[in-house]
This record gives structure tokens, C-alpha cells and sequence, in this order.
């Protein structure tokens, strides 16, 4: 149960883009092809290992239908790391990247690292956006990019563990206070290498100074 | 004095009306005074005197909502300079929702918090207060937000949440005042307790904003269960966030809060609990029922994803401290919810339950260890505190039931005591479950609960059965009989003495354990349940068949309750034991025994009752579990019925099912020959038997008949509706009055079945009349000696030895004769009875005839009425076809004559057109210009207004911003 650290992720992008899959996909790896539309936002969670390091995941699945987007934002705040993503077989899910970055870029820390993910990769044939478009649109913006399959599972785990990677290394560079919460990361058991600490969950973390600032 | 009453009430009401008037009046001042911006120090005063009268009057509060408002928003949003006003508006405003005690009617609180929030602006401006940025605010202005927004949330107005909700960062600005100073964080606390239980949005909101790990940290920082009433707050607020809410308990569960719980509710030192400490800990149980119990679906992964860690928390282990009355002294109420939850546990989880079999607990004042199981037993048993008891019994279901070996281990514990019992505390859990039964000390009541414990370890368990009847006891309960005579008496002897005693004492109108009883009886019908030993041995145990059928006898005199419907079961157990035991005459000895002493009719209609009682019980339980009676013996009954849950209910329902069964093949045996001829003695018995068969059956038909009979006398009303509503119809559609006779039909039949039936019933008992005095005549002379083997096998060769029993069998059949008369002159009257009934049903029914007749003749005239208005309409449909050709033609002529004239319009209509867009054109472009210079004259005064208003020293932009939000 103890990690070295815990991160704390968000899923957004348009309704039916296959945010719920996705995370049905990397928490129980399965895949659902029918299930209820989201409301408001569903947890899940896993503990996956970057370098050693047992890392956990707290993902906000958040539901995709303009009525819920005020409750959604609320979700943004204390993000470490956020999937966008669309839909490679509907245009207009890749149209509206613009939009949701923008609410990001609003609503969460500035260091939030976000992964692009064009999903239904499986459905080739019927592909309305390229793989090169999705690549320019995350080169413009600075973001890391992956085309996915909740329903093969191609990519998927790349998907959560390659931001969890980003993460760990803008840490490693000292861009996060680890200790400020709001940044979405928390400092668990073995965080700090050699000199291992253990924060148990329900107790105050031990005071840990700080890598940056 | 009444009108000197209602005066005295009038001059209050006055009064009251007057003084709200008044009140009214006030406030408006106040309000008045506040708004003049000259007087400042004045304002202030009115301020203050606008809280008091706030707080002091209901009428002067609904005044406030209703005209004050605006004004107070007005200045905590434009007056923020001035903390003192701003401070003041708050206060006024907290004060103008806080609740009342007592409140008629209308709800001021209330009122006013929905007319509060449904301003959307007012909550985001006192939100707005509140957020980070606003750190450096007066204290005090951020307190009062605070308490504003709780007094909201405490009237449940949904309306706030969904506001807060709305707001940016709304539920993640409230979670960062649990960081705040002391008295804000606690009023936070209180806020967000309300506000979780009225949306599941902020429920989850709260917790994806880390409130586990504030509220943990909270509760570690103010002393952990042993904190005062914020550690309460904490953990209610924790209990709001998890209740009913899969998504948060998995989030509790993935961020490693289940750990915390067991090292909450661990018992520190073994000091007295503080009436504190108890709350936070009562608090705490409640977490861990949320999380274990309290699910939808139990799957296997309750047990993995949350039982498992808990219990390798050391879970169990707090609890079992919590359970003990010598743990540290926690109060009953404590230890019946520590008994609840292990129940939980052990109900969930192979781990636990093999534990709580394991577990050694110090249980005494002198540090004597002793099983876990045997504290719960005697928990159980000796209790004051119901809900103790209730959960310690609880407890033990959970853990006999899905757990054979548990049950069967328990059960193993219980051993024939031969000899005196052991001086000193029993030391097993058998041990101390026999001296209940048989202690010198016992009361009705530890034996009802001894009878409770015992069901649980006889509950579908053959071994557990089969042990129990080996099971003896030191006779120490009756001493009239004297211990050298009855060394022991087994345990179905104790049951049935113990019963007779309890059923005694409610007869005697004791009150002390109006449970015991069915305590007692449900047992016994456990044991005897798909256990024939068990049955036979209490069919064959002397005195005890007279005592039930006296007891069941006993209570049908008085009325047909569930005790009485209890014994009836348990006398059916015992008949479709014997019956099926292929002794001979076996099952219909217990069925004369039953005919003399409560009669077959009643003893039937007993035992229908208590199937339908359990059908009742099961869909009660299925809708609600209380349900209020009116009688308390009742009340308890019906209590206890559906506490025995659906199991026990099927199988009596089935017990019953069999009972009918032998009762109607006992009645069904051939009819032997009524002939008065070769009668010997053996004849004579085997006659009068059949005859009281024959009488019975016919009481048992009887009765059905007489059932049967109200029942139909119901049809006619029902049928009369019916028909009359048919007839209605046929008088709207004439088609439908051939189905006018059909529904008196069945009822004729039903007439001429019943009369049948009567008649058939009359005839028999003629034949018997006829043959009672045959019999009385017959019966003396009778008695001859004719040699036949006696009840052990052997042969009598000495006749007068066999006078005396031959003259006390012609006595018993002269009595049985008498009875026989008896029911049979009952029978005649009730044949009597039902005969008037048919007479009444037949008036009835053809006064009914007649009805209909009429009503059929009505509708027959109805019907020709409206073929002749068919008629009509047939010949004015021809018409009307006729000139719809007429008018098809003309049509056609029309369409000729259009199409030659379309080609000419076409050009027109173009040129039309043209003509129609460019004067609209125009028009446009006119008014657009218009538009442009309302526009420019419109930014020419703005502009000059933000001049005038720079001068003046206000923000201009930051106006305009709000004036474009709006």
C-alpha cells in the first residue's frame, strides 16, 4: 500500500470519447463497450512503478457534457498530470481541443503536464483526424502525444505511465514543491531515495524540505 | 372559565399581531437608519440594534428576509473598507436565519435562507469572502461568512450546494478554511457536514480536495478518540462523506485511510470512557459500518478490498476491547455497537470469524482470561441493555450461520450434566448456556434468551439437534419433585415446563418477559423441524402432549393469537411425526387428543392463521420492519415473528401444508359400514371411531361450507356493481347487451352447488343422529368377553380382570358419544344458519334477475333506437358521397383551368420579389445607421460618465467588468 509518492491525474475531452474506457482499461483491464454516461466525475486508482519507485495514481474521470463542466473544473485544481483526449473518429472532438486547453490552462497549476490522446485507434478505417494533425496540435501547445485503444489496450498504459514519467522528472528537475500540495503530488514512503521516509496516509507528512524554491 | 379561555386567547393573538406589526415597523426603521450614509455613527447603532431585535423576534427576522437583504449584500459587497458595517451586515444576516426552538408553522430560518440563495450573487459574494486570496481579511468577517453559510446549509436548502457548486473553486475554497484559524475551521467543519448530506457532487468534491487527510489530521491533532467535540465534528463529517457513496469509500480505501480507523478506535489504557470519548468513538463504529456493511451489493470484494486490510489493522482487536464491559469500561450503548460491527466483520469475512473463535478476553475484574465467545454468551444472556443483548445475539448468528463448524463447535461445548455442577463461574460456553436453563437463580427471561441461543445452534444443524436431545439436566427448577426421585430431566422436559411457566406467568398477567414464549416455541419448532427423534420424543413424552393442547386451548378461549398458532405448529410436528412413523394409530391418537381438547375445526383455523401470519410477516419485513400494533401482546408477537426472518417462516408454512395434509388423509380413511349388526367390542370401537371421524369431517365441512358461504354472500354486492356498471355500458352501446345474463350465471351456479352441499351435509348428519342412539343402545350389553391381545402382545385369559377396563372404555365412549351430540347439534345449527343464508342469497339473487331483466329490456329498446339512427346516418353518408363527386368533378375543371394561367403569373411573381428584397434592403440599411448613431451617442455618454466617475475615485474598468458579468 505505501508508495513513494502519489499523483493526481485528470480525464477530460468531449463526451464519448472513451474517457470512462480508458480508465476502466488501465485500473481493471477490461473494456466496456457499453456503460452509463459519466456524471460530474468517477475515481479510480493504481500503483504503478516508474524507476523503482512505486508510484500511485489518483485519476479524476470527469464527464465530458458542457452541463457538467463547472463541476468538472472544480477537478483541475491540485492536477499533476491531465489526459486530453479526443476521439480519432470524430473531427469535431479534435476541434474542441482548443476549448479544453484553454479551461485547463485556466483552472489548473501552470506545471500540470498534459497528454494528448487521440483514442479508438482500432477504428482506423474510420479515421477522421491523422495521426500527423494530432502530433502538430500537441507540438504547438507542449504536449506530449499518443493515439490509443481503451478497446485493444494499445498504448494505454504508455498513456498514464509516460505522464507519470513527465511528472517524476519535473520533479527530479525541481520544477514542483512536493511539499505544496496544490501541485497535485504528495511525498509517500521511499520518496526521497536512499533516506527513506515513511508518511503513512491519515498522518501529517513528515516535513520534508523542499527541492526547489 | 371556556370564555374567559378564548379571551384571554383572542388578547394574546392581538397582542402577539401587534407586537409583529411592531416588529415590522422596527426593522423598516432600522433598515432606514442603516441606509443614511450621512449619519455614520449612527448607521452603526442601527446596525447594532437591527442584530438585537433580529435575534429577539421571529416576526422581525421574516421582516429582514423579506426587505433586508438587499441592503446588507449592498454593504458587505460595496463597504468592505469599513469592516465594522461589513461585520455587522453579516451578523445581522447569520441572525435573520439562525433556527428557533420552537417554531409554528412557517419556518423563518428556512424562509429566509432559500430567499438568500436563490439570489445567485449572494452566495459567490459571500464565497468571495472566503477565498484564498482574502487571507489577509479581518478574521472576524471571514468568521461570520462562515457561519452565514452554515446557518444556510443547516436550514438543507439545496439551493446553497448547487450554488457553491457553480462557483469556481467553490468546495476547494471551503476544504482550505479546515486550515484556517481554530474557530473558522470548526465553523467549516460544521458547514461542510451539512452540506455533505445534501449533494453527492460536494460529497466527492470534498474528498478529491484531500478532506480524509485534513479531517485525520484534525482528529490526531486534538487527541485522537479521546479529543473533545471537534475530534465528534471531524468524524461526522467523515461519516457524511463515505455514507451511501461507493466512489469515496473506494477513494478512503486506495489512499490507505482504512488503517486509520482500527488505530482510532483503539482503546487507550483501560480508564472509564468519557461520555466524549464515547460519542467520537460511537462516531467512529459508524465509519466502519458505512464502509463494511453498508453495501448495495456484497461481493467477495467487500471482503478483499476492505474487511481484509482492516482486520490486518488490528480492527477486530479495537472492537473486541470496545465490546467487553471490563475492556475499559465502555458504556452499553458503545459495546452493543462494537457487538454490531464484529457481527459485521464476521459476517463478511472467513478471517474474522475464525478469530472471534479464537479469541481469549480478559472478562473479569481479576484478570481472568476467558473465550471471546463466551463473553458474547453471556452478554446474550444477562444483558440489561437491550441493544447489547440484541447485538450479542446478533453476533452469535453471525457467526453459527454460513458457518457449520462454528456451529457445530459451539454446540459441541454443551455436555449432559449427571452430577452436581461444578462450584464456581462456568468455564465453557456450554456450561454457562446450561445453568441459564437450570441455574437455581434463572428467570423467565434468561430462559427465553437461552432458548434464543439454543435456536442458533440447533438452526439447520441435524448434529446440533440430534445432541440436544441427549442433553440432561440437575433438576433444580422443580423442587416440588424432589431431587432423589428425578435426578435429571432432559432438556425437552425443561423446554416444555418452562414453557408452561411462561405461558402461566402472561396468563397470570406478568409482564416481566413477554418474549419468552415464542422464544421458547420457536426453538422447539427449530429442533423438531426435519428432526422426527425430536418430535416423537416430545409426542412421547408424558404429559407433555396434554400440556400443549391444554396451553393451545388456553388461548383460543381467549383469542387466536401467535402464541396459541405457535403450539399448533408444534402439535403438527409432532402429528406428522407419528404419523409418518408408521406407528399404528400413532398420528390419530394425537388427532382425537386434539378433537377433545381444542376441537379440529379450531385447531385448523389456527394453524391457517399462522400461515397467513407468516405470509404477512414477510412482506412486512419486505416493506418495512416496524410496524406499530396496537396491543402489546400482539405488538411483541408480530415483533418477534419478523425477527425470525424468512427461513423459519417457510418452514412453517410448509409444517402447516403437512399438517393439513395427515389431518384431511386421516378423514379421507375408508368409511367403515354404519350397520348396527355383530357388534362386538372391537366393532363398537372401530364404529365410534369412524363416527367421530365422520362428525369431524363434517364440522371440518362445515366450516369450509360457512367460509365459503360468506365469502359468496359477498359475490352478490360485488356482482350488482359490476352488472350495474355493465348495464350503463349497454345503454351507451346497445352491441354489448347480450353479455347482460351472463354474469348472474355463475352466481345461479354457485346457489345450486351450495344447496347441494347443504343438503348432502343435512343428510349425514340425519344418518348420524340416527345412529348415536343406536350406538348408547347397543354400548352396555357389549361387553363381551371376547379374548384379544392387550397392549403387550399377550394373551388375557382372565375376563374379569377385563370388566373393569371394558366398563371405563364404555364410559370414556359414552362421554365421547356426548360430545358427539354436542358438535352435531351444533352442526345442525350452523346448517340451520347457513340454510337461512342460501334463503337470503336466493331472495337476493332474484331480485337481481329481475334488475337485469329490466335493464336487458331497456337496452334491447336502446338498441333498436340506434339502428334506426344507423339507418339514417347510411342514407345521409349516401348524400354526402354523392357530393363529394359532385365536388371532385369541379375540382378537376378548377386544376384545367390553373394550369393555364400559371405560366403568364410566373414572370410577375419574380418581379415581385426583386422588387420586395431591394426595398427591404433599403430599409436595413436605414435602420443599421440609426443603430450606429445610438450606438455612438450611447459610447459618448459612457465615456463621460467614466470621466465623471475617475474624478469621483471609482474603479471604472472594474465596474464595467461587473456590469458586462451581469
Amino acid at each position: 500500500m505505501s508508495y513513494a509518492y502519489l499523483f493526481k491525474y485528470i480525464i477530460i475531452g468531449d463526451t464519448g470519447v472513451g474517457k470512462s474506457c480508458l480508465l476502466l482499461q488501465f485500473t481493471d483491464k477490461r473494456f466496456q463497450p457499453v456503460h452509463d454516461l459519466t456524471i460530474g466525475v468517477e475515481f479510480g486508482a493504481r500503483m504503478i512503478n516508474i524507476d523503482g519507485k512505486q508510484i500511485k495514481l489518483q485519476i479524476w474521470d470527469t464527464a465530458g457534457q458542457e452541463s457538467f463542466r463547472s463541476i468538472t473544473r472544480s477537478y483541475y485544481r491540485g492536477a499533476a498530470g491531465a489526459l486530453l483526449v479526443y476521439d480519432i473518429t470524430r473531427r469535431e472532438t479534435f476541434n474542441h481541443l482548443a476549448s479544453w486547453l484553454e479551461d485547463a490552462r485556466q483552472h489548473a497549476n501552470p506545471n500540470m503536464t498534459i497528454m494528448l490522446i487521440g483514442n479508438k485507434s482500432d477504428l482506423n478505417h474510420r479515421r477522421a483526424v491523422s495521426t500527423e494533425e494530432g502530433e502538430q496540435f500537441a507540438k504547438e501547445h507542449g504536449l506530449v502525444f499518443l493515439e490509443t485503444s481503451a478497446k485493444t489496450a494499445h498504448n494505454v498504459e504508455e498513456a498514464f505511465i509516460n505522464t507519470a514519467r513527465k511528472i517524476y522528472e519535473k520533479i527530479d528537475q525541481g520544477i514542483f514543491d512536493v511539499s505544496n500540495e496544490s501541485f497535485g503530488i504528495k511525498v509517500g514512503y521511499g520518496a526521497g531515495g536512499g533516506n527513506a521516509q515513511t508518511v503513512r496516509p491519515g498522518e501529517a507528512p513528515a516535513a520534508k524540505s523542499s527541492s526547489c524554491c | 372559565m371556556n370564555f374567559l379561555g378564548a379571551v384571554g386567547r383572542t388578547a394574546r393573538n392581538a397582542l402577539r399581531t401587534a407586537e409583529g406589526s411592531e416588529d415590522d415597523k422596527l426593522v423598516a426603521q432600522l433598515l432606514a437608519r442603516v441606509a443614511d450614509k450621512e449619519q455614520v455613527e449612527d448607521r452603526k447603532e442601527a446596525l447594532t440594534q437591527l442584530c438585537e431585535t433580529v435575534s429577539r423576534s421571529e416576526q422581525a427576522q421574516l421582516a429582514l428576509g423579506s426587505s433586508g437583504f438587499l441592503q446588507l449584500c449592498a454593504i458587505v459587497q460595496y463597504e468592505q473598507a469599513d469592516t465594522e458595517m461589513v461585520q455587522g451586515s453579516l451578523e445581522a444576516l447569520v441572525l435573520s436565519m439562525a433556527r428557533r426552538p420552537r417554531t409554528k408553522g412557517q419556518n423563518p430560518a428556512a424562509i429566509n435562507a432559500e430567499l438568500f440563495a436563490r439570489a445567485h450573487g449572494n452566495v459567490q459574494l459571500v464565497m468571495g469572502l472566503l477565498k484564498a486570496g482574502q487571507q489577509m481579511q479581518n478574521p472576524h468577517i471571514r468568521l461570520h461568512a462562515v457561519r452565514l453559510l452554515a446557518a444556510i446549509a443547516g436550514t438543507g436548502t439545496p439551493r446553497l450546494s448547487e450554488a457553491i457548486l457553480t462557483s469556481p473553486q467553490g468546495v476547494a475554497t471551503l476544504m482550505d478554511l479546515l486550515n484556517d484559524t481554530e474557530a473558522i475551521r470548526n465553523e467549516a467543519l460544521l458547514l461542510m457536514t451539512a452540506l455533505a448530506t445534501t449533494s453527492s457532487e460536494i460529497q466527492k468534491n470534498a474528498a478529491s480536495e484531500g478532506a480524509f487527510q485534513r479531517l485525520f489530521g484534525i482528529v490526531r491533532d486534538e487527541g485522537g478518540a479521546d479529543g473533545g467535540i471537534v475530534v465528534q465534528d471531524c468524524m461526522q463529517l467523515l461519516n457524511n462523506l463515505l455514507q451511501d457513496h461507493q466512489g469515496n469509500q473506494l477513494l478512503f480505501r486506495e489512499m490507505g485511510y482504512l488503517q486509520s480507523l482500527p488505530a482510532f478506535l483503539k482503546l487507550q489504557g483501560t480508564h472509564a470512557i468519557s461520555k466524549q470519548t464515547a460519542a467520537n468513538l460511537s462516531c467512529g463504529m459508524l465509519t466502519l459500518h458505512w464502509l463494511i456493511a453498508d453495501k448495495k451489493v456484497t461481493s467477495m470484494d467487500t471482503n478483499d478490498l476492505f474487511v481484509a486490510p482492516l482486520l490486518q489493522a488490528g480492527c477486530f482487536e479495537a472492537l473486541q476491547m470496545l465490546a467487553l464491559p471490563f475492556g475499559g469500561g465502555s458504556p452499553a450503548r458503545l459495546r452493543a455497537q462494537a457487538l454490531g460491527c464484529l457481527a459485521d466483520l464476521v459476517k463478511m469475512s472467513t478471517a474474522a470469524h475464525e478469530k472471534l473463535m479464537s479469541a481469549k478476553v480478559v472478562a473479569s475484574r481479576s484478570g481472568a482470561q476467558t473465550m471471546l465467545l463466551h463473553a458474547v454468551l453471556r452478554a446474550a444472556l444477562y444483558s440489561d441493555d437491550k441493544d447489547e443483548q440484541h447485538a450479542a445475539l446478533a453476533l452469535l448468528t453471525a457467526f453459527c450461520q454460513k458457518h457449520a463448524e462454528g456451529q457445530e463447535a459451539l454446540a459441541a461445548t454443551l455436555l449432559p450434566t449427571t452430577s452436581n455442577p461444578q462450584p464456581g463461574a462456568p468455564r465453557t460456553f456450554g456450561e454457562e448456556l446450561m445453568l441459564a436453563w437450570s441455574g437455581r437463580s434463572t428467570t423467565l427471561q434468561v430462559v427465553g434468551r437461552a432458548a434464543s441461543i439454543s435456536t442458533i445452534l440447533l438452526r439447520s444443524s441435524a448434529a446440533s439437534k440430534q445432541r440436544f436431545l441427549n442433553l440432561t439436566f440437575q433438576n433444580q427448577v422443580q423442587p416440588d419433585q424432589g431431587s432423589s426421585q428425578a435426578p435429571s430431566v432432559l432438556l425437552m422436559q425443561l423446554c416444555i415446563t418452562w414453557l408452561a411457566q411462561t405461558v402461566n406467568a402472561q396468563l397470570a398477567g406478568v409482564r416481566a418477559a413477554p418474549e419468552a414464549p415464542f422464544q421458547l416455541l420457536h426453538m422447539l419448532i427449530t429442533w423438531l423441524l426435519d428432526c422426527p427423534p425430536a418430535a416423537m420424543l416430545l409426542a412421547s413424552m408424558q404429559g407433555a402432549m396434554s400440556t400443549l393442547t391444554t396451553m393451545a386451548r388456553i388461548r383460543v378461549q381467549g383469542k387466536s393469537d401467535l402464541l396459541g398458532e405457535m403450539i399448533a405448529v408444534c402439535l403438527g410436528q409432532c402429528m406428522v411425526a407419528t404419523s409418518s412413523q408408521a406407528a399404528p394409530s400413532g398420528g390419530s391418537e394425537m388427532i382425537d387428543l386434539l378433537a377433545e381438547k381444542v376441537g379440529i375445526a379450531s385447531y385448523l383455523e389456527l394453524v391457517s392463521n399462522l400461515t397467513q401470519r407468516c405470509a404477512r410477516s414477510s412482506a412486512i419485513s419486505a416493506e418495512s420492519p416496524k410496524k406499530e400494533d396496537s396491543s402489546q401482546q400482539a405488538s411483541v408477537g408480530e415483533m418477534f415473528m419478523a425477527s425470525t426472518g424468512p427461513e423459519f417462516q417457510a418452514a412453517v408454512g410448509r409444517i402447516c401444508q403437512q399438517v393439513q395434509e395427515v389431518i384431511i388423509a386421516a378423514f379421507q380413511e375408508p368409511r367403515p359400514n354404519l350397520s348396527v349388526q355383530d357388534m362386538d367390542e372391537t366393532g363398537l370401537r372401530q364404529q365410534f371411531t369412524a363416527l367421530e371421524r365422520q362428525l369431524q369431517q363434517l364440522q371440518r365441512r362445515s366450516h369450509a361450507l360457512l367460509l365459503e358461504a360468506t365469502s359468496k354472500a359477498n359475490i352478490p354486492a360485488a356482482a350488482l356493481a359490476d352488472s350495474s356498471s355493465q348495464s350503463q355500458h349497454a345503454r351507451n352501446h346497445s352491441s354489448d347487451t347480450t353479455q347482460l345474463p351472463v354474469s348472474s350465471k355463475p352466481q345461479a351456479d354457485a346457489f345450486r352447488e351450495l344447496m347441494q352441499q347443504t343438503a348432502g351435509i343435512s343428510n349425514s348428519s340425519r344418518l348420524l343422529s340416527q345412529s348415536i342412539p343406536c350406538l348408547m343402545m347397543l354400548k352396555p350389553p357389549q361387553v363381551g368377553p371376547a379374548p384379544r391381545p392387550d397392549h403387550h402382545g399377550m394373551l388375557s385369559s382372565m375376563p374379569d380382570a377385563r370388566v373393569p377396563q371394558l366398563e371405563a372404555r364404555a364410559a370414556s365412549m359414552e362421554r365421547r358419544t356426548a360430545v358427539a351430540e354436542a358438535e352435531n347439534s351444533s352442526l345442525q345449527q350452523q346448517l340451520q344458519s347457513l340454510q337461512a343464508q342460501h334463503l337470503a342469497l336466493q331472495q337476493r339473487s332474484v331480485s337481481e334477475q329481475t334488475q337485469l331483466k329490466d335493464q336487458l329490456h331497456r337496452s334491447e329498446e336502446k338498441a333498436r333506437q340506434a339502428q334506426t339512427s344507423a339507418q339514417q346516418s347510411q342514407t345521409e353518408l349516401q348524400a354526402l358521397s354523392n357530393a363529394y363527386s359532385d365536388l371532385e368533378a369541379h375540382a378537376f375543371s378548377l386544376e384545367g383551368q390553373l394550369k393555364g394561367t400559371d405560366r403568364s403569373q410566373d414572370r410577375s411573381v419574380e418581379e415581385h420579389i426583386a422588387a420586395a428584397v431591394a426595398s427591404m434592403e433599403q430599409e436595413a440599411e436605414e435602420t443599421q445607421n440609426d443603430l450606429m448613431v445610438c450606438i455612438g451617442e450611447e459610447q459618448q455618454k459612457v465615456e463621460r460618465l467614466s470621466e465623471r466617475l475617475q474624478h469621483m475615485g471609482v474603479d471604472v474598468d472594474k465596474l464595467l467588468c461587473e456590469v458586462g458579468d451581469e
